[in-house]
């Protein structure tokens, strides 16, 4: 009896498109706007259908902000996903404003002035600046390095693919970049990588991790610090050292972006379809997508 | 010792003055008897001693789809965050021989993204038989609305667990830096969706952990509870403490009477403890409530290193 050949990862994940244009977490499960952006890329965004399209579309809430799929009503962190793919898209109307204004309006917790004073009279943190704010997961709370980092590529893509941006609009826009990167910078590690939030709490280092120090580099990659090497040199370490399949993918697509020689992908057998589409991304032509240029 | 008027001090008084203040007359409530049963180590058959646990607490899981909910939080081999495997396989096979009509083990990490890497680092699918097919990644599941989250608001959770006729929450034994201590209680912040309210789930901080832990106990109320307390956790918990061992494993269907004689062995104060207080209208946390099976508490009691912060739970 003829066995057929395996799917290609590009083939398993164009199978697991649901009925609606999305894609689910894994096969079977609703739509969700996160592993639905990761398939877009992978799959390139310029093959969008309009089912798919619409989907991404219907999420967005008149205020701007987009929630992460359809039985959730608050819009979150994804909404810097939202504006990356208009931009890839060449998409430059209404929906686009709004959510990138949407995203200038959203900051961390930390940085009001209550949170600020407090941070100052009690001494809830030390080594830590509470001015240097990025974006939070979901409103009302603190900044974190990955939501910083897909909405800081938002805005650098808003930016780059769109020269015809208002010019108070990319003021503000370049504004908020600069206090991002900053921020990333204050809260690297000792080691040079990152930890999902700040380097110390209660005042006890807290280590680095290889996904959250790719996805920092991938935020600052217009940054061109010669201090930089060592972070790099670290990623390089890590990928060496046969991390977990997401960071794997992570580092593989931060050292890519920052011109640094890569091995190949490890093969994985996966139906965990944002990993299946990010590794896609990373080890493929498309992680250009996210390369979003010098400064 | 200069002590520090830190947010750690004030917002959880304050939480709790307001909710004792809130909270209605309490009825009058059955017993809640809890197995305190010692284990010698993870080499050993651990089954015949849950079952005895089981059996002890009158757990009946005939026909129910059972959600066993492990503490899994970060691998590092030199210390001892998670649910150890050896726990986790034995709880499998109580709940297959109790009857239960499925089991699924899921858990959504506070941090930690690649949960099915974690799992394996951590040594569950070398443990458990088929786990890829029994693992749901909650915080990548679908979500359904639940009302009744901390009174007014409402909380995203996933379907998984909401559809469960029983959630067994499988902590590891540990003191934590921000809520004290972390047993069964705390162990639901796993239930709550990260692709929702992120990595880690800020929202339930900034809602004060206390009062999150309390209010995710009023959603989810059947459960059942098996500590792993062989190897816990000391000093700077839930993730960069010190390996700690107590050789117990201690079970029951009242999470806060559960939680208070962990807390006991530990060597806490669990009046005391903030998020138990708040939940004495959901569980017993009167020990003269607490009927004992197996083990006397001071035949296993153990001083568990605090931090500074929380030398005042110091029992005694």
């Amino acid at each position: 009896m003829p066995v057929s050949a395996p799917a290609t990862p590009l083939e398993q994940l164009a199978a697991a498109r649901n009925a609606d244009g999305g894609w689910g977490y894994f096969p079977g499960r609703s739509s969700w706007l996160e592993p639905t952006y990761y398939a877009k890329l992978a799959l390139h965004p310029d093959g969008i259908s309009t089912q798919s399209w619409n989907l991404i579309r219907s999420w967005q809430l008149p205020e701007g902000g987009c929630r992460p799929n359809n039985t959730v009503k608050e819009p979150n962190w994804t909404t810097a996903l939202f504006v990356t793919l208009h931009c890839l898209r060449q998409q430059s109307g209404p929906p686009f404003h709004a959510g990138l204004n949407w995203l200038l309006e959203a900051r961390g917790a930390e940085s009001s002035l209550l949170r600020r004073a407090a941070n100052r009279l009690w001494s809830i943190e030390k080594n830590y600046r509470p001015n240097l704010y990025g974006w939070n997961w979901f409103p009302g709370t603190h900044s974190w390095i990955e939501p910083t980092v897909h909405a800081m590529v938002a805005l650098q893509l808003a930016l780059r693919l769109n020269p015809g941006l208002d010019a108070s609009l990319q003021d503000r826009l370049r504004a908020r970049l600069a206090l991002a990167q900053e921020m990333l910078l204050a809260r690297r590690c000792n080691d040079g990588g990152w930890n999902y939030g700040a380097p110390y709490s209660l005042e006890v280092e807290l280590p680095s991790y290889p996904e959250t120090t790719a996805l920092a580099l991938i935020g600052l990659q217009q940054a061109r610090l010669r201090e930089f090497d060592r972070s790099l040199d670290k990623a390089t370490a890590w990928l060496e050292s046969r991390p977990s399949p997401l960071a794997e993918a992570w580092l593989h697509l931060a050292l890519r972006i920052h011109g640094r020689p890569v091995p190949p992908l490890r093969a994985i057998s996966t139906r965990d379809n944002l990993l299946l589409a990010l590794r896609e991304l990373a080890a493929g032509p498309n992680f250009r997508l996210l390369k979003v240029g010098s400064a | 010792m200069k002590t520090q008027l830190t947010r750690r001090v004030l917002l959880p008084a304050a939480a709790g003055a307001l909710a004792s203040c809130a909270r209605a007359p309490e009825p009058p409530r059955q017993p809640s008897p809890i197995a305190v049963l010692k284990a010698q180590g993870y080499a050993t058959d651990l089954l015949p001693l849950l079952r005895r646990g089981a059996q002890e607490c009158g757990l009946d899981a005939r026909g129910k789809r059972v959600l066993l909910k492990p503490n899994l939080v970060e691998f590092d081999h030199k210390t001892c965050i998670n649910t150890h495997p050896a726990v986790l396989a034995a709880t499998v096979e109580l709940f297959r021989s109790l009857g239960a009509a499925d089991v699924r083990i899921g858990e959504g990490p506070g941090h930690r993204r690649d949960t099915l890497f974690l799992a394996e680092e951590a040594g569950y699918m070398e443990a458990v038989p088929r786990f890829e097919s029994l693992f749901v990644d909650l915080n990548r599941d679908d979500v359904s609305r639940r009302p009744g989250f901390l009174h007014d608001d409402s909380i995203y959770l996933p379907n998984t667990a909401l559809q469960a006729d029983l959630i067994v929450s499988l902590p590891k034994m540990k003191t934590h830096h921000w809520a004290g201590a972390t047993l069964s209680m705390k162990n639901y912040f796993g239930l709550v969706p990260g692709a929702v309210y992120g990595w880690p789930k800020n929202p339930l901080h900034y809602a004060g952990i206390d009062r999150s832990i309390v209010g995710l106990s009023r959603i989810f109320r059947r459960n059942f509870a098996i500590v792993d307390g062989i190897i816990g956790m000391e000093g700077n918990g839930p993730i960069q403490g010190t390996p700690k061992s107590s050789n117990v494993i201690v079970m029951g269907a009242d999470l806060v009477a559960v939680d208070a004689t962990c807390c006991r062995i530990m060597g806490i104060d669990p009046t005391k403890v903030n998020y138990l207080g708040q939940a004495s209208d959901l569980g017993n946390l009167d020990e003269s409530q607490i009927p004992q099976r197996g083990e006397r508490i001071d035949a296993v009691h153990q001083r568990f290193q605090l931090i500074d912060q929380f030398s005042h739970l110091r029992l005694g």
